[in-house]
């Protein structure tokens, strides 16, 4: 019975991140109108059969921007979850392995960057560096790393203090191999939804700061920047915004069923 | 000069500000071939002696001191370099719960592998030929399929004996089994040690017992080791201490071994 519903949230979570992917795939060759044309007699205007989506303020087709946003919106998601879960990997797994005091004051230092909003923090950086889709990406990767460091730690000290870590260590491996060949493996399944439910908080992080301003310039679409530049409008064309929002709430809730469902 | 000395082995936690002596002075001797047994109640300190020797005490926050002289070298003062050396070639452990032994996500053959893979280069199908005759020497029926299987699909049993195969691939001359049958039920207990015993008396592999099953160590040992508290209470031929215990604690603990097939005494 738990098994069963399991398996439907994960194929749901599948077909959903599925629809957004085949929009987002199929938006690298093909959009139905140039995303950034802007046409002033379609200016707000209401979904019909050519814009099934309606057209935004400046009359641009909004079914064609957000295959395209969501383009964007990934990469920033996606490059950040890899920041994070690398560097995450590579700290947790020191502190966690290691010990003593150098996993005391990497923690220490974990904590509080985990203690920090991380939308405060990455509006930090980006102001230090600049706006931009660049930029973005390291200031939410840096703002993901705490978060992965610590389940990777915590992991990586229960692994650590199993039996058959001690009896590969008394085979004489080096601790190198020990991580590599024997601990590392293990993380995978916690990793996994982790990575999942990151990516999650990515895509908002990366709507969020791109509604702020901060992130993806315009024209260039992506799914935060939509939001906001629909916010003006809601109350007139709330179907702008609705739109996009629709296309974030079906890749967050894709994966976070993805995610329910790989879980033990 | 005998294989393995103990001596005056402490081991001390500091925790915070106070500081617990868990081991104290332990002495203990062992030579090419002996079975030693030792036995005491939960705590007594019998897995931490026995994690010093094998060199698997690494914590920071405990102090060690005394000596463990192994064929002449002492393991407490020697290089990392030179320990994982001897860890391995020399000195191999079989642990309590068969289920912790394994990694969940490897082949129990290529787990068994391990030792051969990290000590010597050796071929695939050198090493796939020893492993299995490791398997087949542990009188586990059907070596080739547990060789394929993952550690789940084993009875516990099953995986304990892989365990000692795993620990014999390297022929070291010293086996410390810490209660490696007190997850087991008792018939596959008395197989286990038997299988030991047998492996003891063909390879000349001396083993260090830990158990608090007081007949198992009298069907498997010559010598045994009573510890109570990180004591040793009481040491000698095992007949002489079974039949004839000086200490309190010691006849304590024999008049508590239930009356079993396997209790000679």
């Amino acid at each position: 019975m738990k098994d069963k519903n399991k398996r439907v949230k994960f194929i749901i979570g599948c077909v959903l991140t599925g629809l957004v992917f085949i929009m987002m795939l199929s938006g690298i060759f093909y959009t139905p109108f140039d995303p950034m044309e802007m046409d002033p007699s379609t200016k707000l205007m209401g979904p019909t059969l050519s814009h099934i989506f309606g057209c935004d303020n400046f009359g641009r087709d909004i079914f064609s921007r957000v295959m395209v946003g969501v383009r964007e919106t990934m990469l920033v998601a996606g490059s950040v979850v890899i920041i994070g879960t690398l560097v995450g990997t590579i700290v947790g797994t020191i502190t966690g392995y290691y010990g003593g005091w150098l996993d005391e004051i990497i923690m220490r230092l974990n904590d509080a960057v985990l203690a920090f909003p991380s939308v405060l923090l990455a509006l930090l950086i980006i102001g230090l560096l600049g706006g931009g889709r660049n930029p973005l990406i390291l200031a939410l990767g840096i703002a993901f790393v705490p978060s992965f460091a610590r389940i990777v730690r915590g992991e990586v000290l229960r692994i650590r203090n199993l039996d058959f870590i001690q009896c590969v260590k008394l085979y004489g491996a080096s601790d190198l191999r020990i991580i590599f060949v024997h601990i590392l493996p293990n993380l995978k399944t916690v990793l996994l939804s982790s990575v999942l439910i990151g990516f999650n908080n990515a895509v908002l992080a990366e709507a969020g700061m791109s509604y702020l301003g901060m992130g993806v310039q315009p024209p260039n679409p992506s799914l935060g920047r939509m939001l906001s530049e629909a916010q003006a409008y809601i109350f007139s064309n709330p179907l702008n915004a609705i739109f996009p929002g629709i296309v974030i709430v079906m890749m967050i809730l894709g994966f976070s069923l993805m995610a329910g469902g790989l879980e033990k | 000069m005998s294989m393995l000395t103990v001596k005056d082995l402490c081991i001390k936690v500091h925790d915070r500000k106070t500081t617990d002596t868990l081991v104290y002075d332990v002495d203990l001797s062992m030579d090419k071939g002996d079975i030693l047994g030792i036995v005491g109640e939960s705590g007594s300190g019998k897995t931490m002696t026995a994690l010093a020797i094998a060199g698997l005490l690494s914590r920071h926050d405990m102090e060690k001191s005394g000596q463990i002289i192994f064929e002449g070298i002492n393991l407490l003062e020697v290089e990392r370099k030179v320990l994982r050396k001897i860890q391995g070639n020399e000195i191999t452990m079989v642990f309590q719960e068969p289920l912790n032994s394994f990694n969940p996500l490897k082949k129990v053959g290529w787990q068994v592998e391990e030792g051969l893979r990290v000590h010597t280069v050796m071929d695939k199908c050198e090493m796939k030929e020893r492993a299995i005759e490791a398997l087949r020497d542990v009188e586990l029926s059907n070596p080739e399929a547990v060789y394929n299987s993952y550690p789940h699909e084993l009875s516990g049993g099953m995986r304990q004996r892989a365990m000692i195969a795993a620990a014999m691939i390297i022929q070291p001359k010293l086996i410390i089994a810490d209660e490696p049958t007190t997850a087991l039920d008792v018939t596959i207990q008395a197989e286990i040690v038997e299988l030991l015993k047998r492996i003891n008396k063909e390879r000349g592999t001396a083993i260090l017992f830990i158990s608090h099953d007081l007949s198992l160590v009298n069907t498997l040992c010559e010598n045994v080791l009573v510890m109570q508290n990180g004591l040793v209470v009481e040491s000698g031929r095992c007949e002489n201490i079974f039949n004839n215990p000086k200490e309190d604690y010691t006849k304590k603990l024999i008049s508590a071994i239930p009356k079993n097939p396997f209790y000679k005494g």
